[in-house]
């Protein structure tokens, strides 16, 4: 059976069951499928079921578009601090809200948060140095 | 000597100095823009801080995170490279205010060479000669009076521009009087300011300068001069220690007057004295270029001597380890630059080099920071790398240098090694016939 050359997730998915239906009375036991960075393997359980393991799915571009994020990256270079409260994973974060701040020779640069969203994670740790364009939150909408 | 140094550079120098100081064994911190973030510099130091996005102004010359990455990094001294910060005495003031080591001469003696006007009022007082040059003149009568004094040829030349706006030669009375009103309407449509004055002007001259090392305590030597006179719109393109045409007494000669120009400002550290030379052997002091220069391992190569090793020794306090009887030159070296631009149109050529084969065998020196695979990213200039050789004579050195260049190979960006093979072959070249217009008048024959 022939994958079509250009990546749709719904077109896939069809053409995998098409691909299942075809070998499940096969003696394959085992089946894998590369693709650019895609992929997936199937192994038979005992009673003929295929158990898929898939590697990735999907791009970055399709996570993105699945899961819209929003990262925040370091403006200048200096050392990260937290607010006196630190920041939570998963609570809301309002459009403004101060994350934390960089100080650089003495002036400190608030890290403000531009677009409302839900704090997915925090790469930033206090007190560390940081580059310019450093990943410091990363949030979902 | 330092703790750990920041290179406040990138390409070919920041590779330069990072490699003297693992000779040294002083750790480094690289600074890089967001386009550099692959580059051969990031990779050799110890430490690399990503520092703003590409265009320089955000990133080579973002003072504020330079100076911020210096201070988490831990490093006690910037070296400045050229180019960028490396002549900006504000720089060299605020690395001080914040205990950072600035390599280089004192931002005073900075300030002082890099205002024209002083630099020539200090040249004068030391006994250095200028090109003579006229006050302002306001009118023809006032202009022939003063030109009768330095003598045609004279160029007229805006007080207020640069650029060759308002420049014109003239080579006898009756030029000047025609030249004169049209050069001040060029000076006042150019600059808003009619003034002009009038200088000496050179017809040939080479370009010839003087590389100087100096201490914090008045001790300063020189190394012995480079010949500058092949360049292109007043960028150079191949350079050569000793120069051809400079024998031993006048050698001795300008090298004094280069070290009256820098004991006159109290220099350490590297540093530039440039003259231009006349057919009948007039010097005349240009400029003093501050910093360490491209074209620095023609000079290394025929004294011996590490100049950025030298600069950072300087800078950390220690006194200069040669005397001036010490320097010893042997041998020639010559330098040619090879930069991703074509060699018919000069146009840069921005891009990914795919192959890249540099020449090797004995005498040759390749300062370069690219690798096959590497960009070449259009934000910054167009150097590939500086190709050197060095002979026991000019001939040797000459005969190394053209062999390679026709073994060097590049691909994936344009570049002027064509032109610079052709121009090793030149007759002129061969014999050392050149001066400061040579290229320009060869391309304007073809």
């Amino acid at each position: 059976m022939m994958m079509s050359s250009s990546w749709n997730l719904p077109q896939f998915l069809e053409e995998l069951k098409d691909l299942l239906n075809q070998v499940k009375d096969s003696d394959i036991l085992e089946l894998s499928w590369e693709k650019d960075e895609h992929g997936f393997k199937f192994r038979r359980k005992k009673g003929g079921v295929f158990q898929p393991q898939i590697k990735e799915i999907k791009s970055e571009a399709e996570k993105e578009s699945i899961q819209p994020s929003f990262k925040v990256q370091s403006p200048v270079v200096g050392i990260f601090h937290f607010p006196d409260k630190k920041p939570e994973i998963g609570s809301l974060i309002l459009e403004g809200k101060e994350l934390g701040s960089i100080t650089s020779i003495n002036v400190v640069y608030p890290i403000e948060i531009e677009k409302s969203g839900r704090l997915a994670e925090i790469h930033a740790v206090e007190g560390e140095p940081v580059d310019f364009g450093k990943l410091l939150f990363t949030l979902e909408f | 000597m330092f703790r750990k140094i920041l290179i406040a550079n990138r390409g070919e120098i920041a590779v330069r100095v990072i490699r003297a100081c693992k000779q040294i064994g002083i750790p480094t911190a690289a600074i890089f823009s967001e386009a550099d973030q692959n580059s051969l510099h990031v990779k050799l130091a110890d430490q690399a801080i990503c520092i703003g996005p590409p265009p320089s102004i955000k990133s080579y010359l973002n003072v504020h995170n330079i100076i911020s990455a210096a201070l988490i990094s831990g490093a006690d001294a910037i070296h400045p490279g050229y180019g960028f910060l490396s002549e900006n005495p504000q720089f060299a003031e605020i690395c001080g205010s914040h205990h950072l080591t600035f390599i280089g001469p004192s931002p005073e003696a900075m300030s002082q060479l890099g205002d024209k006007a002083k630099a020539r009022e200090i040249a004068h007082k030391a006994g250095v000669p200028i090109i003579p040059g006229t006050p302002v003149v306001e009118n023809i009568e006032q202009a022939l009076k003063e030109a009768k004094k330095i003598e045609f040829p004279v160029i007229i030349k805006a007080a207020a521009g640069g650029g060759g706006k308002g420049m014109r030669v003239c080579f006898s009375l009756k030029e000047l009087e025609k030249n004169l009103p049209l050069a001040q309407g060029e000076a006042e449509a150019a600059f808003g300011d009619s003034r002009v004055y009038l200088e000496k002007y050179l017809i040939h001259p080479r370009h010839i300068e003087v590389q100087i090392l100096g201490d914090q305590f008045g001790n300063v030597i020189a190394l012995g001069e480079r010949e500058c006179s092949l360049q292109r719109k007043h960028q150079k393109v191949m350079e050569e220690s000793p120069s051809a045409v400079i024998n031993p007494s006048t050698r001795e000669k300008i090298q004094k007057m280069a070290v009256r120009m820098a004991q006159a400002v109290h220099y350490s550290g590297a540093g530039t004295v440039e003259f231009l030379m006349e057919p009948n052997g007039n010097f005349y002091m240009i400029e003093v270029n501050a910093r360490i220069q491209v074209e620095h391992p023609v000079t290394e190569i025929v004294t011996g001597i590490d100049l950025v090793i030298e600069q950072i020794s300087a800078a950390s306090g220690e006194k200069l380890i040669y005397k001036q009887d010490q320097v010893v030159i042997q041998g020639h070296a010559i330098e040619c630059r090879i930069n991703a631009e074509d060699s018919r149109t000069f146009a840069p050529s921005a891009g990914t080099i795919e192959k890249l084969h540099w020449a090797g065998g004995p005498g040759i020196r390749v300062d370069s920071h690219l690798r096959a695979g590497d960009m070449i990213p259009p934000f910054y200039d167009s150097m590939i790398g500086k190709l050197i050789a060095y002979g026991r004579n000019r001939q040797e050195a000459l005969n190394r240098l053209t062999a390679a260049l026709d073994e060097t190979e590049i691909a994936g960006v344009k570049t002027n090694l064509a032109f610079q093979r052709e121009l090793t072959r030149l007759p002129a070249v061969q014999k050392a016939e050149i001066h400061v217009t040579f290229i320009e008048e060869l391309l304007k024959e073809k």
